[in-house]
Order: structure tokens, then C-alpha cells, then sequence
């Protein structure tokens, strides 16, 4: 039911919007405008009824809930995914702008606003979005519980709706559409950093191929867009930290974030010469020697020897034993100052090996 | 009063604003009490719902609120496993009834329907798949199908679906709302008569064959006004208050002696057949609600 | 990040303090050159520094991703809609060109680990800007002058695409407007030359 049938004195308000149109049987698109008179509440979604209701009803876009918790109106506004169900029209009909309502990037398009969800579950399944907690279930009458504190450090990543947002702007992904992507990423930090599930080793191993965490090209549009506040960059962070605490560091994308605390530890500074041959390894080192000498003819690269080294570098040495002292490895796999390493010690401290308890 | 059940909340929302105490036809819910922390830690999602929908944060101004159609407690009937008396079929979440709620659900329960009764009926339904091969419809009742579907889609001219559908919505929630009466139902049951009439002449605009929610709208309007027509003659019969079910003015009392019992409705040759079936008392005697 | 949750910075401060480093206060607010030269009294003395000017240079301004995201923590302009860039380039006398992939990633952070998906990105907004008519492109971000720059030879090997876009860094683009020599503005380290731009202003 559209709300406007429970709100006859709401007052109104002229909105205007202009939808592209595509039917991917025909391969016709069109941007086409629409004026509709709707109450000053409406959202995106209301407009989008109101349209279809009362204008054309061939438009179709996908909608359940109406309350930002299925996951299902993800679209684009300006070129930005959105909810359509979390869009306020009023403050954009009172600037003037006449927004561009399109479908999703990064899935194909099956027609207008509605995109075909499946490169986006079998991602989604392909991190084994489910429990494996490698324990029996508790006798009966009885059942584990786990406290709050222990699951919150997946509060956020338990948040999203699988609504798409996050995936319609990954950069990687458009430049390379197997990448995982943010949103099965964070579903896979969700499973990594549940106390109960026992197979993180595994799933670690597992996102650590070719398109997985290692992939992420850090642009942050996933956080920027997630409706949920879910921030897949950080959950992707933390993945890399758990990692190459883990011992899994093969990867061109660990040994490169590694390097920058090793860096830092032996000198204070970012020995920028290395990078290439301690992320690559000698023999992809020794191939690039050409783009590299081009770099080093051009000074883009500080001389090779001897690294010069910080003054203070005693103190980055220090804290580098402390924080090894204190089984926190992972933080090496963090290459910013990133979020992720924000909740990483907490999730430390409460994730243990042993089942929950059982209570009765 | 908060924490009562929805169906005492509801009616004491709805006599507010009967009464004209109401702000803008809503009562205000307040939360400042609890303290931002509170709020932030346990009711992120209504704090976001308010901020997003109403412009209000919880944590410095009180919600409007008022009652709503959130939840049927009804659904397709089925047994503690999902089945249906459809052979194969099986049913859980919202849209089914194993009959665990009685004539009211309590906050957080539907999570009993998807957690408990998904795991039961999901796993049900696979071992069912797994020993069965296909079930066979009988052929006239494809091509009835096939027939109305092709009579929707072939009319190209006559009434778009969504006035049908805002007049129901906005009738059910005037007549069969929070408080019902008899003559307020009855007039309802007439109400959706003519809706259903209207219906026969809908227009669906999208004749495509991909993702066509024109169609699958329009076929969803069908539903809802036979699911009315059933809603009408069930709490017609039932002539008491009990839970959501509430008639303060013509019958105010739980009647145990004659209504504690489902109402088990069934669609046949185009119309409600009212039903009942006795409730099992096992380990729980019912007992009356005294706040 | 740390300001804002105190228990996080009680864990840092400690272990600073246990190898003898002083707390961190948070009492230093960070900014960046471009958000102070942009706007407010740093602007005004932009407008003056850049005396020269750039004879309406057609510029294409590259923000870089973690400088516009996440906005929640940087906050200083709209993240899909930025200006200050554009701001700058019109107060130095260039004329700013505008085109989508202006707020993208440059592919910088997985260009060694990753270097298809990397040149996958880095291609779009250089050569969105070759189309919109740029001469050169401006970036207030080190990294991605680096891979904008330096990794142009590479997507020509890759797509046998040589754009020769010449990259500025925001300093010396504002250093150009303010009549810094080109040996000051140490250009003979880019890998793409940037003579076409000093011809076209005389330099
Ligand atoms: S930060 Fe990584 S996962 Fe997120 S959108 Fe960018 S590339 Fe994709
Ligand atoms: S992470 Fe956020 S944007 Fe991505 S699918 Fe989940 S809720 Fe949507
Ligand atoms: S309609 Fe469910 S999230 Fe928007």
C-alpha cells in the first residue's frame, strides 16, 4: 500500500526525476523524465510506486520491505547506489536538481533498475556464508551461549542486507569482475571472526587466492556506500591482518603490507627500493628491472644503499617487540592506518579455540 | 504499559488518539530515559528507522508512533515440520501458521518462526525432494491457469490495480482495524465485494515476459483481496476478544467455552469456508491476561 | 579514529608509553594542503601566490580515493561531488575539465600485487581526460602521481595506448601559476614529460 492512502492532509510537493529505461530482450535504452505529485515524506521508492501506479506501469525495479532491511532497492541516484526506501526526496526537490535514477554497476542489467543477482550470490557462497562451528551439538536440553561481547566484534558485518551497493562501486571489481568483492568479503569476516565458527584457517587459506582480499584496491567506495554501515574495507583489513597472523603470507598483497612494518621497524622509514623485490620476490624483481631502472633514471626511487635509517628508530624497533610480545602479528598485514586495526586486539582477547560453553 | 503486549499497546495508542489526544494523529514513544548508550547499543535499528522515516533521533526527541498491520499471526496451516495438506508444499516464516502465537504474537517470536520452524521445514522439505520426484498437477488446473493469465494479460483496457489496492488497504485499516464492529465488518465484507468486482476489469500495463512486476502486482492484489474476504468471515464468526482480535463494544470478553479454537478457513469455488479446529492443551493450561 | 573511541587510545597510549614515547593527545588537527588552500583565508593567499597564472590551461583534476573516503571520517566535501580541486585550478587561472573518473582509484595500492586490475582502473581516468580535452591532469595525492605518472608505460605495453598525459602534483601546479622555475619544480623526474604544458604557457 502506498502511505499516501493513510495520509490525505500530508502536505504535497512536485518532484520530478529522470529514469533510464532498459530492456535487456530488445537492448533499447532510454532516459526518460517523469513529474509526479507526491507527499513532501516520500522516499525514492515512493516516487518509483507512484510512478508505476499511476504513469507506467512497465517500469520495474525490485522492492519488499519498504524499511531499509531486505536488501532488495538497491539502485543508483547520480550515479551513487542507494536504498531507493532510504532516500528522502525532500531536500533534493527543494534544491532543484532533477536526480538520475539507474541500475546497479558491477551486475548485468535484466531490465531498468533490476539487475541480475547472481554473479553477486555465488560470491556470496563462494565464502561459505554459514556456521561451521566443528563441534557437536550440545546434549539435549542443553545449548551453547555465546556472550555479547564476544560477538560484537561482527556486530557491523552482521548488519548488512546483502543489498548490493557495496559491489555496484567496488573499483577492483570493475576492472576485474571475479574479485570477491566487499560485500561476500565481509560476510567472510563475519564467519572468521565468530568465536564459534572453528575453520578460520581454512577460510583464511581460501581468501587469500587469486581474487580474493589481496584484490581490494583500497578505494574505500564500499564503506562510502554501504546503507548498513557494515564498512567492507575494514572487514577486509582485518582479514589480511588475521592472515599473515596465520602464517599465510604468500600472497604479492601480504608480503607488500608486511613490508611496511619491517620498514618501519629496521629504519623509521618506508624503504621504497625494497618494495619491489620484497613484495614481488627476485625473479619478477629482476624482470621489472627495466621499469624499475627507467624509475631509478627519473630519481623516482631514493638510491639503493644503504637504507637510510631514522633517527627515533629505536622507538618504532620497540614497539614492534612490544606488539609481537603481544601476539599481535596480524597488525602487519594492515597496510594503512586503517579501521581495521581498531577492534583487531579486542577480537584477539574473545575469540578462542574452545567450544562455548554449554548451558542449560 | 510499553512493555505489554502489542495487542494492549495497540489499543491503548489507537483510544489516545480516538480520543483526541494524539499529536498529529500519532502518540509520541520516548526513549530518553534509556540514555543515548542504551539506544545506540540495543535499538540501533529503531534509531535508524526514526532518524530515516520521521527525522527524529530517539536519543533527543520522542517517536511518533501509531498502530500498524506488522504481522499475521495466521498463515497457511501447517504441522510442527512445515507441511502443508499439500502434498510436498511446505510453509514457514510469516506466511505460515504452526499456530505457536495464538491470536498474538509477542516481540522477537517471529524469530521463533524463522530460526526454529525455517530449520524444521527446510530440512523436511529437502528429505521430502530428495525421496520424491515431481508431483503431478491435474491438467485442468494448469490450463485454468494458463487461461486467466492469458485473459489478464490480453485486456488492454480498464482499471489500473492500484486504487483497488490503496482503497483495501485504507477500508481494512478503518473497519478492521485495532477495534472491531460488527456492523463496521460487515460493512467491510461489502466493501471488498465491490473491490473484488473492480478487480475483474484490471489492466496490466507490462506485457513483457521479463521481470514483469506489473503482472506479478496484479496477481498479488488478487491474493490480498481474497485473504480480506477471508479475514471478514473469520472475525465476523468469532464473537469475542481475544488478542488482536478485539471487540470492546460488542462482545469485550475472552469466551473460552465457545471460541477457544482455530479458525480454519478454506477457498473454495470462489469464496471463504469457515472452519474449526480444537487447540491441543498440553503441559500450559491458558490462562487469562491480567494487566 | 583514535579520538573517537577513548578505550582504543587508553591501549595505544600505553604501549607508547611502555618504549618511551610520549601519549598521543589528539590535540593536532590534521589538514591537508588542499583543504587549506581551497578555501577560507588559505585561498585568498592562493589567489595572490598564483600571480603567473595558467593562461587557461584545460586541467583535470584527480582526487584519489582516501582523501574524498570515507567522508564520514574526512568530512571535508562532498565525496561524489568534490570542488575543491576545481576551485583551486580556476584561482591559479586554469580552467578545470570535468569528467566521471575524476573520484576513482588511480590502482595504486594493488599496482605490484595486482597489476592488470590495477591498470583496469588506472585507465579510465587518464583516458577520460585525454577525451574531455585536458592538458594536463592534477592530483593532490603522491601515490597517485606515482601511478598516474611512472605507470603510463605500462598501460601502453598492456592496451598499446600511449596517452602522454602529463601529471602535476598540486604543489606544482600551484607552484607553475606562482612562477616557480621547472628545474625548482623538479619535473625532470617525470616519466611523462611535462614540456607541452610549459610550452603552452611559455614557461
Ligand atoms: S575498498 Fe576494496 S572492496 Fe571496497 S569497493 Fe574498493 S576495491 Fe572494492
Ligand atoms: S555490505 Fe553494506 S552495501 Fe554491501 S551488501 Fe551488505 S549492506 Fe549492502
Ligand atoms: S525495500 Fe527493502 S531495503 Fe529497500
Amino acid at each position: 500500500m502506498t502511505e499516501a492512502a493513510l495520509n490525505v492532509e500530508a502536505r504535497t510537493m512536485r518532484v520530478p526525476i529522470k529514469i533510464w529505461r532498459y530492456d535487456s530482450a530488445t537492448g533499447e535504452r532510454a532516459l526518460k523524465e517523469y513529474v509526479v505529485d507526491a507527499p513532501e515524506w516520500v522516499t525514492l521508492l515512493d516516487v518509483l510506486d507512484i510512478i508505476k501506479d499511476q504513469q507506467d506501469g512497465s517500469l520495474s525495479y525490485r522492492k519488499s520491505c519498504r524499511m531499509m532491511i531486505c536488501g532488495s532497492c538497491g539502485m543508483r541516484m547520480d550515479g551513487a547506489a542507494v536504498l531507493a526506501c532510504k532516500t528522502r526526496m525532500y531536500d533534493i526537490v527543494q534544491s532543484g536538481h532533477v536526480p538520475v535514477i539507474s541500475a546497479m554497476g558491477n551486475l548485468p542489467i535484466v531490465k531498468d533498475l533490476v539487475v541480475d543477482m547472481q554473479p553477486f550470490w555465488d560470491k556470496f557462497h563462494a565464502v561459505k556464508p554459514w556456521l561451521q562451528p566443528g563441534y557437536e551439538e550440545p546434549p539435549d536440553g542443553k545449548e551453547y551461549i555465546v556472550s555479547q561481547e564476544r560477538m560484537n566484534p561482527i556486530h557491523k558485518e552482521s548488519l548488512c542486507i546483502n543489498c548490493g551497493c557495496c559491489v555496484s562501486e567496488c573499483n577492483a571489481m570493475e576492472s576485474d569482475p571475479e574479485f570477491l568483492g566487499p560485500q561476500a568479503l565481509a560476510k567472510a569476516f563475519r564467519f572468521v571472526g565468530d568465536p564459534r565458527d572453528q575453520s578460520d584457517v581454512d577460510r583464511l587459506e581460501d581468501l587469500n587466492s587469486e581474487h580474493g582480499i589481496w584484490e581490494c584496491t583500497r578505494c574505500y567506495f564500499c564503506t562510502e556506500r554501504c546503507p548498513k554501515g557494515v564498512d567492507p574495507r575494514d572487514s577486509i583489513a582485518k582479514l589480511g591482518a588475521e592472515s599473515v597472523k596465520e602464517g599465510i603470507d604468500r600472497d604479492l598483497g601480504a608480503k607488500h603490507a608486511k613490508w611496511f612494518v619491517t620498514s618501519a621497524k629496521t629504519t623509521g622509514w618506508l624503504r621504497e627500493t625494497e618494495l619491489v623485490p620484497k613484495t614481488q620476490g627476485i625473479v619478477s624483481a629482476i624482470k621489472e628491472t627495466r621499469f624499475a631502472m627507467t624509475l631509478a633514471l627519473k630519481g623516482k626511487v631514493p638510491p639503493p644503499v644503504p637504507p637510510h635509517v631514522a633517527q627515533d628508530v629505536e622507538e618504532s624497533r620497540k614497539l614492534y617487540d612490544l606488539v609481537h610480545e603481544q601476539g599481535r602479528d596480524g597488525a602487519a598485514g594492515i597496510v594503512q592506518g586503517e579501521r581495521g586495526i581498531a577492534r583487531m586486539e579486542y577480537l584477539h582477547e574473545t575469540s578462542g579455540e574452545e567450544p562455548p560453553d554449554a548451558d542449560g | 504499559m510499553e512493555l505489554a503486549s502489542r495487542d494492549v499497546i495497540s489499543r491503548a495508542e489507537q483510544t489516545e488518539i480516538d480520543e483526541g489526544r494524539g499529536v498529529d494523529g500519532n502518540v509520541l514513544l520516548d526513549l530518553r530515559h534509556l540514555g543515548a548508550e542504551k539506544i545506540l547499543d540495543r535499538l540501533h535499528g529503531t534509531r535508524e528507522l526514526s532518524m530515516v522515516f520521521a527525522g527524529v533521533d530517539p536519543i533527543r526527541e520522542p517517536i511518533p508512533v501509531r498502530p500498524g498491520a506488522h504481522y499475521h499471526m495466521g498463515g497457511v496451516d501447517t504441522d510442527v515440520w512445515g507441511k502443508t495438506n499439500v502434498e510436498g508444499l511446505y510453509a514457514a516464516g510469516e506466511c505460515a501458521c504452526v499456530s505457536v502465537h495464538g491470536a498474538n504474537r509477542l516481540g522477537g517470536n517471529a524469530l521463533m518462526e524463522t530460526i526454529t520452524y525455517g530449520k524444521r521445514a527446510g530440512r523436511h522439505a529437502a528429505e521430502w525432494a530428495l525421496a520424491n520426484t515431481t508431483i503431478e498437477i491435474p491438467e485442468s488446473t494448469e490450463q485454468d491457469a494458463e487461461r486467466d493469465l492469458k485473459a489478464l494479460l490480453d485486456r488492454s483496457d480498464g482499471e489500473r490495480p492500484w486504487r483497488i489496492r490503496d482503497e483495501l488497504a485504507r477500508t481494512m485499516h478503518e473497519n478492521f482495524g485495532v477495534f472491531r464492529r460488527e456492523d463496521q465488518m460487515e460493512r467491510q465484507g461489502e466493501i471488498v465485494a465491490g473491490l473484488r468486482e473492480r478487480y475483474q476489469q484490471i489492466v496490466v500495463e507490462d506485457k513483457g515476459q521479463l521481470f514483469n512486476s506489473d503482472l506479478t502486482q496484479a496477481l498479488e492484489l488478487e491474493f490480498l483481496l481474497e485473504l480480506a474476504e477471508c479475514m471478514v468471515v473469520c472475525g465476523i464468526a468469532r464473537k469475542e476478544s481475544r488478542g488482536a482480535h478485539a471487540r470492546p463494544q460488542d462482545y469485550p470478553d475472552r469466551d473460552d467455552a465457545n471460541y477457544m479454537k482455530h479458525t480454519m478457513v478454506s477457498w473454495e469455488n470462489g469464496e471463504p469456508r469457515l472452519d474449526w479446529k480444537p487447540v491441543t492443551v498440553t503441559k500450559w493450561q491458558p490462562q487469562e491476561r491480567t494487566y | 579514529m583514535l579520538k573517537g573511541d577513548p578505550e582504543l587510545l587508553g591501549r595505544v597510549n600505553e604501549n607508547l608509553q611502555r618504549v618511551g614515547i610520549p601519549a598521543y593527545t589528539g590535540s593536532i588537527e590534521v589538514r591537508h594542503l588542499l583543504w587549506e588552500i581551497s578555501d577560507g583565508p588559505g585561498y585568498e593567499l592562493l589567489k595572490q601566490a598564483a600571480h603567473k597564472g595558467l593562461k587557461g590551461l584545460r586541467v583535470a583534476p584527480f582526487y584519489g580515493c582516501q582523501i574524498l573516503r570515507p567522508s564520514k571520517l574526512l568530512g571535508h566535501e562532498d565525496p561524489d561531488r568534490p570542488w575543491s580541486l576545481e576551485r583551486i585550478i580556476e584561482a591559479c587561472g586554469g580552467e578545470p575539465v570535468d569528467y566521471p573518473a575524476k573520484i576513482k582509484c588511480c590502482g595504486f595500492p594493488i599496482i605490484q600485487a595486482r597489476e592488470e586490475t590495477a591498470l583496469g582502473e588506472l585507465i579510465q581516468p587518464i583516458e577520460q581526460a585525454v577525451e574531455a580535452g585536458a592538458d594536463a591532469m592534477v592530483t593532490p595525492c603522491p601515490l597517485c602521481h606515482l601511478s598516474l605518472d611512472a605507470w603510463q608505460s605500462k598501460l601502453k605495453k598492456a592496451t598499446g595506448k600511449d596517452f602522454q598525459m602529463p601529471i602535476l602534483h598540486l604543489s606544482q601546479l600551484v607552484g607553475v601559476a606562482a612562477g616557480l622555475e621547472a628545474s625548482e619544480l623538479m619535473f625532470k623526474r617525470h616519466v611523462v614529460s611535462v614540456d607541452p604544458v610549459l610550452e603552452k604557457l611559455e614557461v
